[in-house]
């Protein structure tokens, strides 16, 4: 059993503050009804996994404990950091999940990819934090302490610090931009057919509305009542159309845009020279390994294989009516941007 | 009026937003405010021990205030701070 420390609700904050050193901020979770933090001591955890949540699994030994929100803040003030080198944000299955890896081929580099905190408290924008409103400043302000705290130098030297946000974070992209408005972005799509027939094979968690009506109403743009009727694929493609809508709102020098289509090792090494990052030989041939590899096998040993026309072949009239009428225009505006400059 | 010197007290944790505001947390009650630019401006003179003068100065060096409208505004802003228990006269 996992020790508890005192690092729980209460005033003695110093010596939390103290306890709590070096230690991530793991989760964004409900404890005792109040919103919490779920912290780790992951000692010198490396986050080579595909997945954040992943690495966490493999440290279940490790101590946690939980404190109030508020600790971020605190944590914040003595932390001893890397500030992020680039973000990722992406539409769903759609290659972002590869870049995050070829940004772990670098040497010295540290990728947390879809940690739960960031992107649960992203999602507390939907549902908690009018815009302009103390709330929100409060949310920005507990994001930015959350991403610099999992920035910290536990291993001592500086490092090239990456974060993938979830899909549904794509919708926060605005505000992400407002707090750190010199990190390079890049924004994956891909044809919205593939990604709906992709999502309907293995649903992921931010398509079941029945987990979180309240965020699941707000990332489609309908009141919660109206969740009931739709479908998973109509769920799905109003989401794409809105990722879509927002990443080509927000295009820029910052942000740039890739279709998955025209995503190869070569334009891996030119999405890292967008984050500032010219990588050597040895992590050039790195990350054209990684290329050839499906991303998500954690082993790392699957080949990758081109399935864009089998999901094509594999969507109904219906799926294609959906992508059509909530995602097809916006997705048209993607790939007219990308025309527009070279990474 | 308000005492000369005013400071924080230790429960009182004050976060900036890109010089653009804040937010106060009190670590005691969980209750936060937001302050606006002005008003981050003179919490951060507060952390640095200044007096009221010197915050005043502070001000007028940063807005074209005139001294009385920027010592009206600054001590406006402490007694609300006081009534809620964030600062302390010294």
């Amino acid at each position: 059993m996992n020790q508890f420390p005192s690092a729980s609700f209460g005033n003695n904050f110093s010596k939390s503050v103290e306890q709590l050193r070096f230690w991530l901020p793991i989760d964004a979770v409900i404890h005792e009804g109040r919103p919490a933090i779920k912290w780790m001591d992951v000692g010198d955890a490396e986050f080579k996994e595909p997945f954040f949540h992943e690495t966490i699994a493999s440290l279940e030994t490790q101590q946690t404990a939980i404190s109030e929100l508020d600790l971020l803040l605190q944590l914040e003030k003595v932390a001893d950091s890397d500030q992020p080198a680039g973000f990722i944000f992406h539409s769903s299955r759609c290659g972002s999940t590869l870049l995050a890896n070829a940004c772990k081929s670098l040497d010295n580099s540290l990728v947390i990819s879809e940690a739960p905190v960031l992107d649960k408290l992203a999602s507390r924008f939907f549902t908690d934090a009018e815009q302009g409103s103390a709330q929100e400043m409060l949310y920005m302000l507990f994001l930015r302490a959350a991403v610099t705290l999992l920035g910290q130098r536990r291993k001592g030297p500086e490092r090239r610090y990456f974060i993938k946000f979830a899909c549904t974070t794509t919708l926060q992209l605005q505000r992400i931009r407002k707090i750190w408005p010199q990190v390079p972005s890049i924004f994956l799509y891909r044809d919205p057919v593939e990604i709906i027939v992709s999502n309907l094979k293995a649903t992921p968690e931010w398509m079941q509305p029945e987990s979180n009506p309240a965020t699941a109403a707000a990332i489609v743009g309908v009141a919660v009542d109206d969740l009931g009727a739709m479908s998973p694929a109509e769920f799905c493609a109003r989401a794409l159309g809105r990722f879509f809508e927002v990443a080509a709102s927000n295009k820029s020098p910052q942000l740039r845009t890739i279709n998955y289509s025209a995503v190869t090792s070569e334009w891996l090494v030119e999405a890292l020279n967008h984050f500032a990052v010219t990588p050597k030989a040895g992590e050039v041939d790195a990350i054209d390994k990684v290329s050839r590899l499906y991303s998500k096998d954690i082993a790392g040993r699957q080949a990758f294989s081109e399935d864009s026309a089998s999901k094509r072949a594999a969507a109904s009239t219906y799926v294609i009516e959906l992508a059509d009428t909530w995602a097809r225009a916006a997705y048209e505006r993607l790939n007219t941007s990308i025309h527009e400059g070279k990474i | 009026m308000v005492a000369s010197r005013m400071v924080p007290l230790k429960d009182i944790v004050y976060t900036d937003f890109q010089g653009t505001g804040g937010i106060l947390v009190d670590l005691n009650t969980k209750q936060y405010y937001q302050l606006n630019e002005t008003g981050s401006l003179i919490w951060r003179g507060l952390e640095k021990g200044s007096s009221v003068d010197d915050i005043v100065s502070e001000v007028r060096s940063v807005y074209e205030v005139s001294a009385e409208q920027a010592q009206a505004s600054i001590e406006k802003l402490l007694n609300a701070l006081e009534s809620r228990k964030l600062v302390k006269r010294s």
